[in-house]
C-alpha cells in the first residue's frame, strides 16, 4: 500500500496497456499481401459450349455471305482444308450454273458438340448439326484451329448416312481427346482406316479385301461410287464402243482427324482423292454426264477422254481394338471438284 | 488506495479499448478497393498475369489497361495454356503478384523459345480470338471486370498496332472490410469500466469505513502530523479539537487565534489604525499566494472538525454580538472593547485563548466591505496567520495531494466536482459578517461567509470526513 507498491502497479498496468494497445494495432496493420492461388490445371474441353456455339455460328455466318455472294474466296475466314476446297468449287459451279441446287446446305444450328481437350494446337472439334430444312440428314462438321492465334474454321463436312447410329461422345462439359492419325489402340489407326475405306470404294465392297473388317450400310461412299461408275455404263452405247470407265480412290495423306468416342473408338474424318477417267474410242466425244460435270467443263470442247476429281470428305467410326464391331462409314460428301477432257 | 488506482486504471484502459475497437472500425478501417498498377517492363507488347494474380485480392475484379495517346488497347482473359499459345514466342511482360498494396510485381516473361523471339514490329492484336472467355478493346484506354472462376485463368493486355507498347494495367478489387475489433474492442472495454469502476466503489468504501475506524480509536491523539500524512482529518466528536493547522499545532491553544488577527479583528479593522498595520501588511504576501491560489485550486474544503465546528458556532454567535453591538449603540467604544467581552465568558476551551485585542480599536463605522486598501506600515515578526489563511494555506496544501492520479480518479469517480466553483466575490464575503441577523437565513449566510463555507458548494457526502462541513452546510 506504499507509494512505491502503487507506482510499481501502475507502472506494470501501464505497461500491460501499452502492450495490448499496440499489439492491437499492429494485429490491425500488418495484413499479408496474399499470394497467387494458381487454381487446378485445365483438364476439360478447351472450349465452353457458349464457344463452340459461337465458333458454329460465326462460321455458319461467314459460309452464308459467301454463299449468297457465290464468292469461294468470302470463305477464307472461317472455312479452310478441304472444306474449303470443295465449297469454293460447289460454289464456282453454282455461279456458272447460276443455280446453287448443289451446294451443300449447312445448317446453322448445333444438335451435339464434341469438344477437344487438346492442349496444343492444331485443336480440332466436331458438331452435328440439326436436320435441313428439306428434311436430309445432319451434317457432322470439324472445325479446327490451326494455331493459338487462328480462329477456329470449317475443315470438314460430310452429311450423314441415313440410318446410321452415331457413337456416343463423352460430354461436352467433360471434352473428347483427339486421336492421333497413327493411334494403335483402334481396330486400325485412323490413317489405315481411310486407306481401307478407300481401297473399298475404288474396288467395291466385294473385290477389296478389307470388305471384312467394314460394316458397310446401305448408301454409303461405295454405293455412290458404284452408282456412278452404272450411270456411265447405262449410258447407251457405252459397251458397243469399247470405253473403258476407271476409277481410282485413295486417301489424302495428313488430312486426318480423330477424336475419341465414349467407348474407346474414334470418330475419323478424312479426305479420299477421287479421280475416274472415261476413255472412249478415238474419234468418239464423250459427253459430261453430270451437270457438275458440265460446269466443270464449261466451254471445252469434247474429246474421247472424260477426267473427273472428287474430293470426298467422310466419317468413319473406328471401334477400339479388340471390340466386336467393324469400322462404319458413318457420312460423306461426293463432290466433283474438277473435270477434264 | 491501490484499490481505487487499479479501478482508474482499469477505467481508462477500458475506455481506450473500446475506442481502438471503434477507432478500427472508423477511421483505420481499410479501404473498400485495392488498387493495384502494373508496369510492364522489357520488350514486347503484351502483359500477361500469372494465374491466381486476378483473383489475388477478390473475386471480382476491374482491369484497366491503358496504352499511350492514339494506341488501341485490348484486354482478354483465358485459360494458361491458351494466353501462353497466343503469345507464343513474343517478349512479354509478366505479372506475378503483388509487390505491396499498390504495384504488382512484374517481370520479364521467358519465352517458350528464346531462340526465335523477338519483338514484333507490330503489336498483333487478341480481340476476337475464339478462346477468350471475356475480352474488351479500345483505344487509349480499356476495362474489363472480370469474375474469378474455378481454373487458371490469365489476363492478356497487349497493345495492338504500328509501334505498340505494352499496357500499364491497374486491377482493383472491391475488398469486403471487416471490423473484427470493434465489438470485442467495445466488449472488453465495457468489461474494463465496469470492473474499473467496482474497484473505484469498493476502495472508496473501504477507505471510507478504515478513516471512520481511525477516527473512532485515535479520536484523542490525533496529531496535526496525522492530519497531514492522511488527509482527512479524523476528527470524533469526543476530541476537543482537531488542530488542522499546521501552525496551528504547535499551539498549547490550537485553535486560537493571535490577539490582532482574528477573523473578528479583520473584519472590523478599518483604516490604516496602527494595530492593523500587520495583517495588513500580511495580506498583500499571503494573499495571491494562499488565499487566492488555493482557493482557486481547491475551493474551500478546508477542514473543520466537529468539535472545532461547535465551538466556532458559540464564535459565531458571539461575533454576531459583536456585530450588533457596534451598530446599536452607534459610535461608541466599538466592537474591540465587545469583542473581548463576549469573547471572554466563551466555552471552557477558548479560556486559554488569548482575548483577541482590546488593541484594535475599530472605527463606530466599522462593516466595511472592501479589504483593507493599505500599505503595509510596519513589519512584524511573529505574526500569526488568521484563520482564514490558514484555512487556504491548508487548502494550498490538499490541492496539491491531490494532483495527479487522485485528483484524476476523483473526477472519475465523481467524488468531487472536476470543475470547482469560482471563488465567490470577496465583497460579499467581507460582507458577510454584516447580513440582516435577524432572520435564520441571514444568520446561515452570516455564519457562512464567517467560516467560509461561503465559497464551498462540493457535494460530498457527509460521511466523508474531508466533507464533513459541506453535510452540515446543505
Amino acid at each position: 500500500m506504499n507509494r512505491r507498491t502503487t507506482r510499481g502497479t501502475t507502472r506494470g498496468i501501464a505497461v500491460a496497456s501499452a502492450l495490448v494497445v499496440s499489439s492491437t494495432l499492429l494485429a490491425g496493420c500488418a495484413d499479408e499481401l496474399p499470394q497467387p492461388q494458381p487454381g487446378e490445371a485445365f483438364s476439360g474441353p478447351v472450349l465452353t459450349e457458349e464457344q463452340d456455339t459461337q465458333v458454329f455460328t460465326a462460321v455458319a455466318d461467314t459460309v452464308t455471305k459467301a454463299d449468297k455472294a457465290l464468292k469461294g474466296s468470302a470463305l477464307k475466314p472461317r472455312v479452310t482444308g478441304p472444306a474449303y476446297e470443295v465449297r469454293t468449287s460447289q460454289l464456282e459451279v453454282a455461279k456458272k450454273r447460276d443455280n446453287t441446287e448443289f451446294v451443300t446446305e449447312i445448317p446453322s444450328e448445333s444438335q451435339q458438340m464434341i469438344i477437344p481437350t487438346t492442349e496444343g494446337w492444331p485443336r480440332t472439334s466436331f458438331s452435328i448439326t440439326t436436320s435441313t430444312e428439306d428434311l436430309e440428314t445432319p451434317r457432322l462438321v470439324a472445325f479446327e484451329q490451326e494455331s493459338a492465334r487462328a480462329d477456329y474454321k470449317m475443315w470438314s463436312w460430310v452429311q450423314l448416312i441415313p440410318g446410321q447410329s452415331m457413337p456416343y461422345f463423352a460430354d461436352s462439359a467433360v471434352g473428347s481427346a483427339a486421336v492421333a492419325g497413327d493411334d494403335d489402340s483402334l481396330a486400325a489407326s485412323p490413317a489405315d482406316a481411310l486407306a481401307q475405306y478407300a481401297d473399298l470404294v475404288t474396288l467395291g465392297a466385294k473385290k477389296s479385301s478389307f470388305a471384312k473388317g467394314f460394316e458397310l450400310p446401305d448408301g454409303d461412299l461405295v454405293a455412290a461410287v458404284a452408282a456412278d461408275a452404272a450411270a456411265w455404263k447405262e449410258v447407251p452405247g457405252f459397251e458397243e464402243s469399247g470405253t473403258k470407265y476407271t476409277q481410282k480412290y485413295a486417301a489424302r495423306k495428313g488430312e486426318v482427324r480423330a477424336v475419341r468416342t465414349a467407348d474407346g473408338g474414334a470418330l475419323v474424318m478424312g479426305v479420299l482423292d477421287g479421280r475416274t477417267t472415261v476413255e472412249a474410242e478415238d474419234e468418239a466425244k464423250v459427253p459430261a454426264l453430270s451437270e457438275t460435270q458440265k460446269a466443270l467443263l464449261g466451254d471445252a470442247e469434247q474429246t474421247n477422254v472424260l477426267t473427273t476429281r472428287y474430293t470426298d470428305m467422310v466419317a468413319l467410326y473406328v471401334p477400339a481394338k479388340g471390340s466386336d464391331e467393324k469400322i462404319r462409314p458413318l457420312g460423306y460428301s461426293h463432290v466433283a471438284t474438277a473435270a477434264s477432257n | 488506495m491501490l484499490q481505487r488506482i487499479l479501478g482508474g486504471v482499469l477505467v481508462l484502459v477500458g475506455l481506450a479499448a473500446a475506442a481502438l475497437g471503434v477507432a478500427s472500425a472508423t477511421v483505420w478501417r481499410d479501404t473498400d478497393t485495392v488498387v493495384a498498377t502494373a508496369k510492364p517492363t522489357g520488350d514486347g507488347t503484351f502483359v500477361v498475369t500469372d494465374p491466381g494474380v486476378l483473383g489475388l485480392v477478390g473475386g471480382d475484379v476491374t482491369v484497366s489497361a491503358s496504352v499511350p495517346e492514339g494506341q488501341k488497347v485490348t484486354l482478354a482473359v483465358g485459360r494458361d495454356v491458351d494466353v501462353a499459345g497466343w503469345v507464343g514466342n513474343d517478349p512479354y511482360s509478366r505479372v506475378t503478384g503483388l509487390t505491396d498494396w499498390e504495384n504488382l510485381s512484374v517481370t520479364a516473361g521467358e519465352p517458350a523459345d528464346a531462340e526465335t523471339a523477338a519483338a514484333p514490329k507490330s503489336g498483333p492484336d487478341p480481340a476476337g480470338s475464339d478462346m477468350w472467355v471475356a475480352e474488351a478493346s479500345d483505344e487509349n484506354t480499356v476495362t474489363l471486370r472480370w469474375s474469378d472462376r474455378p481454373g487458371r485463368w490469365t489476363l492478356l493486355a497487349a497493345g495492338v498496332g504500328e509501334g505498340a507498347q505494352a499496357p500499364t494495367l491497374e486491377l482493383s478489387w472491391p475488398r469486403a472490410v471487416t471490423t473484427p475489433y470493434l465489438w470485442p474492442g467495445v466488449g472488453v472495454g465495457a468489461v474494463l469500466v465496469l470492473g474499473g469502476a467496482l474497484l473505484l466503489v469498493l476502495g472508496g468504501r473501504r477507505a471510507r469505513a478504515r478513516r471512520a475506524d481511525l477516527a473512532e480509536q485515535g479520536a484523542g491523539d490525533e496529531t496535526a502530523s496525522d492530519l497531514r500524512d492522511d488527509g482527512p482529518p479524523a476528527a470524533g466528536l469526543g476530541a476537543p479539537f482537531a488542530p488542522v493547522r499546521p501552525d496551528a499545532a504547535d499551539t498549547a491553544a490550537p485553535w486560537a487565534p493571535p490577539a490582532t488577527t482574528t477573523d473578528d479583528a479583520h473584519d472590523a479593522v478599518t483604516g490604516a489604525d496602527a494595530p492593523a498595520a500587520p495583517e495588513e501588511q500580511e495580506r498583500p504576501e499571503r494573499d495571491p499566494e494562499v488565499d487566492g491560489t488555493a482557493r482557486d485550486a481547491a475551493a474551500g474544503t478546508a477542514e473543520v472538525p466537529l468539535a472545532g465546528r461547535l465551538l466556532r458556532r458559540s464564535r459565531l454567535r458571539r461575533r454576531e454580538d459583536v456585530a450588533d453591538a457596534p451598530s446599536d449603540p452607534g459610535p461608541e467604544p466599538g466592537p474591540a472593547d465587545a469583542a473581548p467581552a463576549v469573547e471572554s465568558p466563551a466555552p471552557v476551551p477558548f479560556g486559554a485563548v488569548p482575548v483577541p485585542a482590546p488593541a484594535v480599536p475599530v472605527p463606530a463605522e466599522a462593516p466595511v466591505h472592501e479589504p483593507v486598501p493599505a500599505e503595509p506600515t510596519t513589519a512584524t515578526g511573529a505574526l500569526r496567520m488568521t484563520r482564514r489563511e490558514l484555512r487556504a494555506q491548508e487548502e494550498a496544501r490538499r490541492a496539491a495531494e491531490q494532483g495527479g492520479m487522485t485528483r484524476m480518479l476523483r473526477a472519475i469517480t465523481g467524488s468531487i466536482p472536476t470543475v470547482r466553483p469560482a471563488q465567490s466575490d470577496p465583497a460579499s464575503e467581507q460582507g458577510a459578517p454584516r447580513p440582516d441577523t435577524s432572520t435564520p437565513a441571514g444568520r446561515a449566510a452570516a455564519w457562512r461567509a464567517t467560516w467560509g463555507f461561503g465559497d464551498t458548494s462540493r457535494t460530498g457526502q457527509a460521511a466523508d470526513p474531508t466533507t464533513e462541513n459541506d453535510g452540515e452546510n446543505r
